[in-house]
């Protein structure tokens, strides 16, 4: 079984794990745009390293996850939680709320901010059975946090 | 990037058809109008279906195509070359139908891609007033490790767009849709989960 697999269903649990690792490559995607604006404006010394720091380690090769992990080591540094939660729109659209906190170093009068930004999830891409679970499990609401999962994630991964 | 989604609607509606042709009568005039009436739309709908899946193939190839020759450039590889390593590289199920038959890409090759691609994405943009557009856009490591971006635009009129495209973007009420290629969600992985 994939450590992914193993990593999410300890954090979130449940028939979730399916839809949550159906939607992970996606989700690190997110997670690192709705990062970037703020790093770049406030800390472009981390630019470079939040591009890198959501990649996933099981398809990259040796030199390249080395770089990953001192990647997201040097931006936990600042990155103090990141969470995804699913969300079910008015429009009955679903969406993936990000949240972030991060430490604010250049502004002593503010030292955390929060980031939060909305993707809508490709809902007619996921497979039938895997939707069909996260209808009867109530997803609306459901969280993961990203920060304990990548940490697991790449201190676990070979 | 995958198959029309009406493409296996066409093909139960046809196959339920032509059972039911079968079942029919040949000694009375009228079972036999219907059975000729039966055998025709079971011919059209695998025109439909085949001319489907047709304009789907040709839009994912005219986007393997273009994203090959960006990578042959940033990765100093030969375009043919990137083209196959590519489809390999995406597990894109219908990319890999289209190099079906070609040399499988070589380890090398591979493992180049997994040691400095790290993103690759297609994003249809049709802003209000302007011409639709397809980026696409490849993220990589460049050989002295730092991290590069190349993106390729294609301008194409609204009514050209992909039909699962233009009904995203109606359903969510948005300009833009993208695809990630690369990492892509995998349902195998998904399914493999208990």
């Amino acid at each position: 079984m994939a450590p992914l697999v193993l990593i999410l269903a300890s954090l979130i649990g449940g028939a979730l794990v399916a839809v949550a690792v159906y939607f992970w490559p996606q989700i690190m995607t997110w997670a690192r745009e709705h990062l970037l604006p703020w790093i770049d404006r406030n800390i472009p010394e981390l630019a470079q390293a939040v591009r890198l720091a959501f990649q996933d380690l099981d398809k990259v090769a040796v030199e390249l996850r080395r770089a990953v992990r001192s990647a997201w080591r040097r931006l936990r540094a600042v990155l103090l939680s990141e969470t995804a939660t699913f969300v079910k729109l008015v429009s009955g659209e679903w969406a993936v709320r990000i949240t972030s906190y991060l430490r604010n170093v250049e502004q002593a009068d503010k030292p955390v901010v929060k980031v939060v930004t909305e993707q809508h999830l490709n809902w007619e891409d996921l497979p039938a059975d895997i939707r069909a679970e996260a209808m009867s499990n109530g997803l609306h609401g459901k969280s993961i946090d990203i920060l304990k999962a990548r940490d697991r994630l790449l201190t676990e991964t070979a | 990037m995958t198959e029309s989604p009406l493409s296996p609607l066409i093909k139960t509606a046809r196959d339920y058809l032509a059972a039911a042709g079968t079942q029919l009568r040949h000694d009375q005039p009228v079972q036999q109008a219907v059975g000729y009436g039966v055998r025709l739309l079971t011919q059209v709908l695998d025109e439909v279906r085949t001319e489907l899946d047709g304009y789907e193939l040709a839009e994912l190839t005219a986007v393997y195509d273009t994203l090959a020759i960006q990578l042959a450039e940033a990765l100093d590889l030969d375009a043919a070359a990137a083209f196959l390593a590519l489809a390999e590289f995406c597990g894109d199920q219908n990319a890999i139908r289209l190099v079906h038959g070609q040399p499988a890409p070589t380890p090398g090759q591979l493992r180049l891609l997994r040691s400095r691609l790290l993103w690759i994405t297609v994003t249809y943009e049709a802003p209000t007033g302007e011409p639709s557009k397809r980026v696409t856009e490849i993220s990589y490591v460049n050989a002295s490790g730092a991290l590069r971006s190349a993106a390729a635009t294609v301008e194409f009129g609204y009514e050209d767009l992909p039909d699962r495209v233009r009904r995203r973007m109606i359903a969510t009420g948005q300009e833009a849709v993208r695809y990630q290629l690369y990492p892509a969600s995998n349902p195998a992985v998904a399914a493999g989960r208990a």
